[in-house]
C-alpha cells in the first residue's frame, strides 16, 4: 500500500497567492537583503526575529476548529447541553500534541472541545468529528460504512476520500492546505455546511464529479 | 526497510513528507565553519511561542505556506543510513533536466559528465564510466545491467515531473538489496498515476538541450483505476572535445510511457507501468581496425540505442499489520554500440512484510532474475561467449525491533544469494538507531557487501595494444575476462547523526569507513596463439585477479537551513581519503592509482532558493568537485541558476543557465577509453511548463 496519498502537488503548480501584508512583505525584503549581503559565515540573530511558518498539522488543527465553527450539528447528536464537543483522532496520531495545544481552551457553540484517541472505529460513534490518519488509508471504506450515518463529521488526508463518499478531504497542495467537501456525504450524516465553508472548498459529489476549486 | 514505495517505511503521508523535509532539504556539502558557526549561534536566539491560528480566518490560513516538518518524525529517526532525499521540489527547483544532474546535490555521491551522453557516477569513491558499486531502482525495479553491473545512464530517463522523490542512500545495501548495492542505493519513485491527473506540456530550448518537451495526460479509467501515460522527447547538439572540434556526442531521444494504478478491492491494489524508448546517439569511441594495427584508433560512430519495459506490482493486504508484494518486470534493451549488445532481463520479487508482534517489524522476501544478453562486438571489443543466459536466485529477511517504542531501534537482516559466476553468498548487518527526543537521531551499522562479477569481468575481450612479436608474428596486448574471478567484498562501519534545530535547521551528518577485500587488479599472464582472425597472432593477456584490497574513509553533512520564510540554503560537503594495497604476486601497476584517484578528496555544495514576489522564484546551486589524480582532472565549480516565473496558476516559465563560470571544461576521462571525453559548455535553456 502507498502510504503516500497524492498530498503533493505538481511542481508547476502555483506557488499560491502569497498575499502576505504589505508591511510584512517590506520586512522581508529587507531581511532579505540584510541576509545576502552579510557573509554567509554568520548568523545574524535577526534572521529569527519574523514569524516562522505553521507546520502543516498546526494549519491542519486549525482548519479542524474552523469546521466545528462552520458546520452546524444537530442537538440531538450531542448526549446532554452540557456535552463537549469531541474532535477525535483515528488511527497513528500525526498531531502529537499539536491538536491537544490548539484546542485547549476552545469552545464551539458554547461547547468546550475535547480530544479523544480512538482505539477503534465503533467509539468514532461518540464523537462529532473523526480525523481518520493515513493509517487507515487501507480501511476508509469501512470507516465510512460504520461512522457516517451518526451525525459524525469525517475529516482525512487521504486523496479520494471525498469522491469516494468522505465528508472531508484535507490536503496539503504546495505547501498550503486545501480541502474538498462532499455535500453528498454531508447531507447523509444530517451536518449542515455554512455557505462560507463551501464557498473555500473544492465540492465533490459521490460520483467523483467535481466543480469549484 | 525494503519497499517499492522506498527505504523509509512510512505509515502516514506525514512521516513521508517529514523524511523528505529533514533530509531533502539539508544541504550539500558546504563548510564546517558554518555548520559550526550555525550551531554557536542558535543557543541565543529567543524563543517564539507558537501563534494561536484558531484566531486567523480560513481564507488567512489557506494562504499561509507550511513547512513540512510535523511532530511525527520516527521513520527517518530510526532510519540507521545515509539517506538523502531529494524531493520534488528540489527538482523542480534544481533547473537539472536529467537525472544524473539531479545526484549532484548529495554530498558523496560523485557525479561527471564524460561526454554528452556518458556518466561517471558512484557513491563514495571508485568513479568511472563503469562504476558497479551503485544499485540503481525504478519504484523497485533494477536499473542496472548485468553487462558490467551498472547503469547505462543515458537512457535512464523519465518524465521529471512524474518523480516523487529520488532517496539516495550512501553505503551498503547489500543485505537488503542484493550485490551490487556495495556503496550506494538510488531509488527512484515515481508518482501515483492518482496524483498526475490532468495534462501537461513542457516545452524548451537552449543552446546544448537544443529542444526538450514532455506531453503527459492522465485521469481516471473506470471507477477504481486511474492513469498517466506520456511522451518525452530531447535532442543535445554535440560538445566540443579538447580541441574545441566537434566532440560528436550529440543525441536524440524519444520515450513513450504509462502507469496505471487500480484498487482491486479494499485489500489489493495493482500498478502497471511501462516505457519504451528509441534514440540515436554519436559514440565517440575507440577501434582496433585490423590484426596488424599497433594501436588502437578514434572513431566516430551513430549508434542506434532502443527498449523499454513492463513491471506489474500487485500489493495485497492480509491484516492491517501484514502485507505481501508480488513484483514482475521485463525489460530489454538494444545499443548499437561498440559491443552491439542487447539484453533481456526478467525480474520476480516477492516480499512479506508484518508487524504483528509487539515492537517487531519483519520482512522477508525472495526474487529471481532471468537476464539474457547477446552481443556482436569486434576485435576492440567483445564478449567471449557473445551470447550468455544467467540467473539469480535471492532471499533476504529484516527485522526491525523496537527495542524502546520511538526511541532505539535495533535491525538486522541478511540477504542469501545465489548467482552465476560465484555461486551462494551471504550478507548480513546490524543496525542501530537511537532517537533521544524526536529532534535527534545516532545511529550506526556494521554491513557486509559484496560485488558480484557481471559479464565485463568475465566474459569481456578487448585489444589493448599491437606490436610485431617474435618471428614477426604480430601480438596484440589483449585484456580477457576471468570466469573464474572472485566477489570484491566490503565491510563498512557507519554512523550517523540527524538533528532538526528547531524547524529551520536540519543538519544530517555521517562518517564511515569501509574496508575493502579481494579487489580486482589486471594481470599479465601467459601468452598464446590465435588463428582467427587471420592472420595468426601472439595474443598477450591481461586479466583479473582478485589481488588488491584496501580502505577509504570519509565524512559527508548535509544541511538545510530556511532562512527566512522565503529563502531556504542547504550547504554540503563531502571529505573522502582512498587507500589501496597490492596483494604480493599482483604485477598490477594501474589500479591502486586509479583506485585512489579517480575520486575527489572534498566535494560540496551550496543550493540557494529564493521564493520572490509575483510568482517568481530564484535558485542557484554551486558545486564544487576536487582535483582527480588518476586520470588526471583539475577541480572545477559548478554554477546554476534559475529564474522561474508562475505566471499563472498551473503555468510557468523558467529561465536556466548552467555551467555558468567557465566557457567550457573537462569533467572525467574514462581510464578504459572506451567512450572519449567531450567539454561541458556553458548553456542556458528556457522552459515552459503547463498544466491543464
Amino acid at each position: 500500500m502507498d502510504p503516500l496519498n497524492g498530498t503533493r502537488q505538481s511542481l508547476w503548480r502555483l506557488r499560491a497567492s502569497t498575499s502576505t501584508h504589505g508591511d510584512e512583505r517590506a520586512r522581508e525584503r529587507i531581511i532579505a537583503v540584510v541576509l545576502v549581503a552579510i557573509s554567509m559565515f554568520s548568523v545574524p540573530p535577526g534572521a529569527r526575529a519574523q514569524n516562522n511558518p505553521p507546520s502543516d498539522y498546526q494549519l491542519k488543527a486549525a482548519f479542524l476548529f474552523n469546521f466545528a465553527k462552520f458546520i452546524d450539528w444537530p442537538g440531538s447528536s450531542f448526549a446532554s447541553p452540557q456535552s463537549p464537543f469531541a474532535i477525535c483522532v483515528l488511527g497513528q496520531d500525526p498531531f502529537g500534541s499539536v491538536l491537544d495545544d490548539t484546542l485547549r481552551g476552545k469552545t464551539v457553540g458554547g461547547r468546550s472541545i475535547v480530544v479523544r484517541r480512538l482505539k477503534n472505529k465503533a467509539e468514532g460513534q461518540r464523537c462529532q468529528m473523526v480525523f481518520v490518519c493515513s493509517s487507515e488509508s487501507g480501511h476508509l471504506a469501512e470507516i465510512i460504512r460504520s461512522l457516517q450515518v451518526e451525525n459524525v463529521l469525517l475529516v482525512a488526508e487521504s486523496t479520494g476520500f471525498a469522491a469516494s463518499g468522505g465528508t472531508i478531504e484535507l490536503t496539503l497542495e504546495d505547501n498550503h492546505v486545501r480541502f474538498a467537501i462532499n455535500t453528498d456525504a454531508a447531507d447523509r450524516s444530517g451536518l449542515t455546511v455554512s455557505s462560507k465553508l463551501l464557498a473555500l472548498a473544492k465540492i465533490v459529489h459521490d460520483q467523483g464529479h467535481s466543480k469549484g476549486g | 526497510m525494503r519497499t517499492r514505495n522506498g527505504l523509509i517505511q512510512c505509515g502516514s503521508p506525514t512521516c513521508r513528507r517529514t523524511a523528505e523535509n529533514q533530509n531533502c532539504r539539508m544541504l550539500k556539502r558546504y563548510s564546517l565553519c558554518l555548520l559550526v558557526m550555525m550551531l554557536l549561534a542558535f543557543p541565543a536566539w529567543p524563543q517564539q511561542k507558537p501563534e494561536d491560528l484558531t484566531a486567523r480566518s480560513i481564507e488567512d490560513l489557506m494562504n499561509m505556506t507550511v513547512t513540512s516538518v510535523s511532530k511525527t518524525e520516527q521513520p527517518l529517526s530510526r532510519t540507521a543510513a545515509a539517506v538523502f532525499i531529494i524531493s520534488q521540489e528540489d527538482i523542480s527547483r534544481s533547473g537539472d533536466t536529467n537525472i544524473p544532474d539531479l545526484l549532484r546535490m548529495v554530498p558523496g555521491m560523485e557525479v561527471s559528465q564524460i561526454n554528452g551522453n556518458t556518466r561517471a557516477i558512484s557513491a563514495r569513491g571508485f568513479d568511472g564510466r563503469f562504476s558497479n558499486e551503485l544499485l540503481v531502482l525504478v519504484d523497485g525495479r533494477p536499473m542496472y545491467t548485468q553487462t558490467f553491473g551498472g547503469v547505462y545512464w543515458d537512457v535512464l530517463d523519465l518524465p521529471l515531473e512524474d518523480i516523487e522523490r529520488i532517496e539516495v542512500i550512501r553505503g551498503p545495501g547489500g543485505s537488503v538489496w542484493g550485490a551490487n548495492a556495495v556503496n550506494g542505493v538510488v531509488n527512484i519513485i515515481t508518482k501515483k498515476a492518482s496524483d498526475t491527473h490532468g495534462g501537461l506540456v513542457v516545452v524548451g530550448g537552449g543552446n546544448v538541450d537544443q529542444g526538450f518537451g514532455t506531453v503527459q495526460y492522465g485521469g481516471n479509467a473506470g471507477k477504481n483505476t486511474d492513469y498517466r501515460v506520456y511522451a518525452k522527447y530531447l535532442n543535445q547538439d554535440h560538445l566540443p572535445d579538447s580541441a574545441g572540434r566537434d566532440g560528436g556526442d550529440g543525441w536524440h531521444m524519444l520515450r513513450g510511457g504509462f502507469r496505471t494504478d487500480s484498487v482491486l478491492s479494499s485489500k489489493d491494489t495493482l500498478m502497471l507501468q511501462g516505457d519504451i524508448y528509441t534514440a540515436r546517439e554519436g559514440i565517440p569511441t575507440i577501434d582496433f581496425p585490423s590484426v596488424t594495427a599497433t594501436a588502437l584508433q578514434n572513431v566516430e560512430q551513430l549508434g542506434n540505442l532502443s527498449g523499454g519495459f513492463l513491471q506489474g506490482v500487485w500489493d495485497h493486504a492480509l491484516s492491517p499489520h501484514s502485507d505481501t508484494t508480488v513484483q514482475v518486470s521485463y525489460d530489454r534493451y538494444e545499443r548499437d554500440d561498440i559491443l552491439r549488445e542487447g539484453r533481456s532481463t526478467l525480474d520476480l520479487n516477492f516480499q512479506h512484510h508484518f508487524s504483528g508482534w509487539t515492537r517487531q517489524n519483519i520482512v522477508w522476501g525472495l526474487a529471481y532474475r532471468y537476464s539474457a544478453s547477446n552481443s556482436i562486438g569486434n576485435l576492440a571489443a567483445s564478449f567471449v561467449p557473445a551470447d550468455l543466459t544467467t540467473q539469480l536466485f535471492s532471499s533476504f529477511v529484516q527485522d526491525e525491533i523496537a527495542i524502546i517504542p520511538d526511541r532505539l531501534f535495533l535491525a538486522i537482516g541478511t540477504i542469501l544469494e545465489h548467482n552465476h559466476y560465484t555461486g551462494f553468498d551471504l550478507m548480513p548487518n546490524i543496525r542501530v538507531a537511537w532517537a533521544p527526543s524526536p529532534h535527534h537521531t545516532l545511529w550506526a551499522a556494521v554491513s557486509k557487501a559484496d560485488r558480484t562479477p557481471s559479464e565485463i569481468d568475465t566474459s569481456a575481450r578487448s585489444t589493448l595494444s599491437g606490436f610485431p612479436g617474435p618471428g614477426g608474428i604480430p601480438a596484440l596486448v589483449t585484456f580477457i575476462g576471468n570466469p573464474l574471478v572472485k566477489n570484491e567484498g566490503l565491510i563498512a562501519y557507519e554512523m550517523g547523526y540527524r538533528t532538526t534545530v528547531r524547524r529551520q535547521l536540519s543538519i544530517d551528518f555521517t562518517a564511515y569507513y569501509n574496508n575493502y577485500s579481494n579487489q580486482e587488479t589486471s594481470e599479465p599472464s601467459t601468452p598464446f596463439l590465435e588463428n582467427t582472425p587471420a592472420p595468426p597472432h601472439l595474443i598477450v593477456p591481461i586479466t583479473y585477479e582478485n589481488l588488491m584490497h584496501g580502505e577509504t574513509y570519509g565524512i559527508e553533512v548535509a544541511v538545510n537551513w530556511q532562512a527566512t520564510n522565503r529563502w531556504t540554503l542547504s550547504p554540503g560537503y563531502a571529505f573522502e581519503q582512498i587507500h589501496m594495497h597490492l596483494a604480493p604476486p599482483s604485477q598490477d601497476t594501474t589500479s591502486v592509482d586509479e583506485a585512489e584517484g579517480s575520486s575527489p578528496v572534498n566535494s560540496a555544495q551550496l543550493r540557494s532558493h529564493f521564493v520572490l514576489w509575483h510568482g517568481f522564484g530564484w535558485d542557484t546551486s554551486a558545486y564544487f568537485l576536487g582535483a582527480l589524480t588518476d586520470p588526471r582532472e583539475p577541480s572545477y565549480t559548478r554554477l546554476d541558476t534559475g529564474l522561474s516565473w508562475h505566471f499563472r496558476e498551473r503555468a510557468s516559465l523558467s529561465f536556466v543557465g548552467q555551467n555558468l563560470l567557465k566557457d567550457h571544461h573537462e569533467e572525467f576521462v574514462d581510464s578504459t577509453e572506451s567512450a572519449r571525453t567531450t567539454q561541458v559548455k556553458r548553456s542556458a535553456y528556457v522552459k515552459l511548463s503547463w498544466q491543464f
